[in-house]
């Protein structure tokens, strides 16, 4: 689950000014022109997050249970990327000559 | 135990049957035959079987694993045939069976024998065996051969790469070359190092290796470690070996952790769960992977699913305060359509948020206005008993919000309370005077209400914000004629003139309203005319002046006159001009017949039929009977009477059918019932079979009466009704069948037919109206007694039966 604050980046209880100030600076980095959906995506936490009375409204209404998929997502997310140990490498290098 | 030697029967000696045999796959048989017939003569056919026989023989064997085998017949193939056919191949079994001496000097004389590509291809694969591991096979190689001199570099890029130091790597992989037997392995080297900062050109370098290389399962491996981290990549993971999956793991830098909850989700998706509490398992059992803040997060949006496991965030977290259990128990039980219970829920939060109500008083209305928005979706019950209580209570704690003032404002009309719509109109427009929207409504209620005065200040004050805005421009000209109207009426005619010239300033553009408006005046000044207290609006027979009046009257009141004229010309001449006219002199209470010779001059020739109206004049005409039925003017059917005519003579006009339909509900709407009849016979012409037109046509015979009506007529509204039905035209179906209601309410027996188009809309609201009450009727416990009576009420007046099913 991705918040609109998460996607605005702004504080958990930010004022409307940080949030406009926020979601002006996103979609100067996300243009509609070039990145639509991605805007739309900012759009839409900025309308549900604009004013003081929206974000409690959030806060006190909004139930959601996360789709799976965002969780695999998540949860798949590289770290540092890594170099395998020789032992893993050669086993699986050996594996895939077995294939077939 | 001695092993049974296999015997063959004896084959017919014929070349046929050796091609037989070679096509079934008895290599063997074949060759036996072959070999004899060799021995009867040697013939170049015969050599060229045995030699085909004994090499599909060796291949065969190779394929079971058999390389001595294969090696023994390929070499006995080789003295027969005296060539090197799957030279490639022998090479290769001679390594498998272990003769590697023999192997490397088989591979010294390849490059005589074997186009490049193909040693190159063996090559490449005796590189494979040296990664498995044969050093016997690499003693064999001369130590300056490129496999062994390239497997050793390769070694050393290897190690480089496993102490993750690229440079190093990068630099050793640049010293093999493009035609090195590990050139395969080499592309899928590179891109393992360019993963991180280049996928593109990872994925390029990985495509570069053919499909029927060594390399090319391990090079599908390394894609899946530059695939996107979705639900594929974990199906795809879940078909992998141990070794693979932890060879991806390793690359991506996954944890253990991180790996069991990729484990649990593949499980969950397995099992195809994807409700609220596994989600909420998975979450707080992997809540170091997922992030604590974002986990915590999570499942509070999570609880109202499932606030079983309220217990288990708390456990996992901090116990939740009171307010936050309740408002979670509410959420769910608004989820299940239990309102009341919820309810309840919410009014618990309020009094717990009321103990700091400064701090929480946006909260408490919020609340109050989320109850407001649920309840509205289940039903009238809950909106008439909660709907204005909430809202009106919201604004004790958040007395400015806009929406809610117009939510109520709005739920007072709807629900026909004129008295608190008007009161809280005034709230509302002394609480946000500046609010167009608000200013809006002020604006329409006044004129509703015939408050001119407060119309035009609202006009006035929201033209400020909203120059353009044509509704206020309109109620800000009309207030200021109707204002003119009350002054004329007492006689103050200089003020009068006032009035109108204000009124002026707000047309957008001259309708020629104002000036017949100001004709009139002038006209009442004048004395030559004056309002009738009650006049009847009766239709003489109206005849142009005689030129020779119109002179004597033209010559007395000149400039009125070409004033009157002009406004006339001005609102659309002969129909709607005219039309305009009728309507301001009765407004006035002015006799329209001692007027209309004034302004009729040959031009307008409202009489004349000949001249064809106008599509213009029948759209415009449509608007101003919706514009004064709107604004509930009475005498809409005494000016339609006046130029009756001219709207007959719209059906010799291409009007389209669905301008038509229209022209016929404005007659049905102020009772003219002759030109609706003759609208909807011609009209019928054209669109033959309509069922609105044959609605109309019947309707208008009968007066909109339905005791009129004939057997006839009434069979033919029979099937009107059900092919309007057919055509999915519910609203003239309906229509039809309320008209015919009328002929049998509580006298005839019930018509059927009608009957059940009928019911079926009140079936439709009945069903409503239940399905909102169920939830209520099943939580009967949680309802007060009153509300159960209201309930019971509804249902009666419902017809719907009413048993005892109170659970045991």
């Amino acid at each position: 689950m991705i918040t609109p604050f998460d996607i605005l980046e702004v504080a958990e209880k930010p004022t409307d000014e940080e949030v406009k100030k926020a979601y002006l600076q996103k979609i100067c980095q996300y243009p509609p022109e070039y990145n639509p959906e991605q805007f739309q995506i900012i759009r839409k936490a900025f309308e549900t997050i604009k004013t003081q009375s929206q974000r409690v409204k959030y806060q006190l209404f909004h139930s959601e249970v996360p789709d799976i998929n965002t969780l695999v997502e998540r949860v798949l997310q590289a770290n540092n990327q890594y170099v395998p140990t020789e032992k893993v490498f050669t086993k699986a290098l050996l594996e895939s000559f077995q294939k077939d | 135990m001695t092993k049974k030697k296999k015997t063959f029967p004896n084959q017919p000696l014929s070349s046929q049957k050796a091609n037989e045999l070679l096509t079934k796959g008895k290599y063997k048989e074949a060759t036996d035959i072959y070999k004899k017939l060799l021995k009867i003569e040697q013939r170049e056919e015969w050599q060229a079987g045995l030699a085909k026989a004994y090499l599909l023989r060796a291949k065969n064997l190779a394929t079971k694993g058999m390389y001595k085998e294969a090696v023994v017949l390929w070499e006995n193939r080789a003295i027969t045939c005296n060539d090197k056919e799957s030279f490639d191949q022998y090479i290769y079994w001679l390594v498998e069976a272990g003769y590697y001496s023999r192997a490397v000097s088989a591979l010294m004389e390849a490059d005589t024998y074997l186009p490049a590509e193909t040693l190159q291809q063996l090559l490449t694969k005796f590189g494979v065996l040296l990664f498995k591991g044969n050093s016997e096979f690499m003693v064999a190689l001369p130590k300056d051969s490129s496999l062994v001199k390239h497997y050793t570099i390769i070694q050393q890029a290897l190690t480089a790469y496993y102490q993750n130091n690229k440079k190093l790597c990068e630099e050793h992989i640049s010293q093999i070359p493009f035609r090195s037997p590990y050139r395969d392995f080499c592309f899928l080297f590179k891109a393992l190092l360019s993963i991180d900062s280049n996928q593109n050109l990872a994925n390029e370098l990985l495509t570069k290796i053919p499909l029927d290389s060594p390399y090319g399962n391990f090079a599908n491996l390394i894609k899946l470690a530059i695939e996107p981290h979705d639900i594929k990549l974990l199906s795809k993971l879940t078909n992998l070996s141990l070794t693979e999956q932890q060879f991806i793991a390793q690359i991506k830098g996954w944890n253990k952790q991180q790996f069991k909850a990729i484990i649990a989700l593949q499980t969950a998706i397995n099992k195809k769960v994807n409700n609220s509490d596994t989600v909420l398992e998975i979450l707080i059992n992997n809540r170091k992977i997922f992030g604590e803040q974002y986990v915590k997060q999570t499942c509070l949006a999570i609880l109202p699913n499932c606030p079983n496991r309220i217990k288990l965030y708390e456990k996992t977290f901090t116990p939740l305060s009171e307010f936050e259990k309740n408002r979670i128990l509410a959420l769910n039980y608004e989820q299940q359509n239990r309102l009341l219970i919820a309810k309840k829920h919410w009014q618990i939060c309020i009094e717990i948020l009321t103990k700091n109500r400064h701090q929480n008083s946006l909260k408490i209305a919020l609340i109050l206005r989320h109850q407001v928005t649920i309840l509205k979706q289940h039903g009238e019950f809950f909106d008439k008993k909660y709907v204005p209580e909430f809202l009106i209570e919201s604004l004790n704690f958040d007395p400015d919000d806009k929406e809610c003032f117009l939510d109520l404002i709005l739920w007072y009309k709807k629900n026909n309370q004129l008295k608190d719509y008007y009161k809280w109109i005034e709230i509302a427009v002394t609480k946000l005077p500046q609010d167009n929207d608000i200013l809006f409504m002020a604006m329409e209620a006044a004129t509703d209400r015939k408050s001119f005065k407060k119309a035009l200040k609202y006009a006035i004050t929201l033209l400020k914000t909203d120059p353009i805005n044509v509704k206020a421009l309109n109620i800000a000209s009309s207030s200021h004629i109707a204002h003119a109207h009350k002054l004329i009426k007492n006689a103050r005619y200089p003020l009068a003139h006032k009035e109108l010239q204000e009124a002026a300033k707000f047309e957008k553009a001259a309708t020629g309203i104002i000036q017949i408006n100001q004709g009139l005046l002038e006209l009442q000044e004048q004395e030559f005319i004056k309002p009738i207290p009650s006049i009847k609006q009766e239709v003489k027979p109206l005849k142009p002046i005689s030129s020779k009046e119109l002179q004597i009257v033209t010559k007395q009141y000149p400039q009125t006159i070409k004033l009157l004229q002009a406004g006339v010309k001005l609102a659309g001449g002969r129909i709607l001009g005219i039309f305009q006219l009728i309507i301001i002199t009765q407004k006035q209470s002015i006799d329209f017949n001692k007027i209309y010779p004034l302004v009729t001059e040959t031009k307008f020739k409202l009489f004349a039929t000949k001249n064809l109206p106008t599509k213009y004049e029948a759209l415009e005409l449509i608007n101003l009977i919706n514009h004064y039925s709107e604004e509930e003017v009475n005498f809409l059917y005494y000016a339609v009477e006046i130029i009756k005519s001219n709207i007959i003579n719209f059906i010799k006009i291409e009007l389209s059918k669905n301008d038509m339909l229209n022209l016929c509900k404005c007659m049905k709407k102020i009772g003219h019932h002759e030109i609706l009849e003759k609208l909807a016979t011609n009209s019928l012409k054209r669109w033959k079979q309509q069922p609105t037109f044959i609605f109309y046509q019947i309707y208008g015979i009968a007066k909109g009466t339905a005791w009129y009506l004939s057997e006839q007529q009434l069979n033919k509204l029979e099937k009107a009704a059900d092919n309007a039905k057919k055509q999915s035209d519910e609203y003239t179906a309906i229509m039809i069948a309320k008209f015919v209601e009328q002929m049998y309410e509580g006298i005839f027996p019930k018509n059927t037919f009608f009957d059940s188009l009928l019911d079926e809309e009140k079936l439709e609201v009945a069903l409503e109206k239940i399905e909102a009450n169920m939830d209520e009727i099943e939580q009967k416990d949680d309802i007060e007694p009153q509300e159960m009576q209201e309930i019971i009420k509804q249902f009666k007046e419902l017809s719907m039966p009413i048993t005892s099913g109170r659970k045991k």
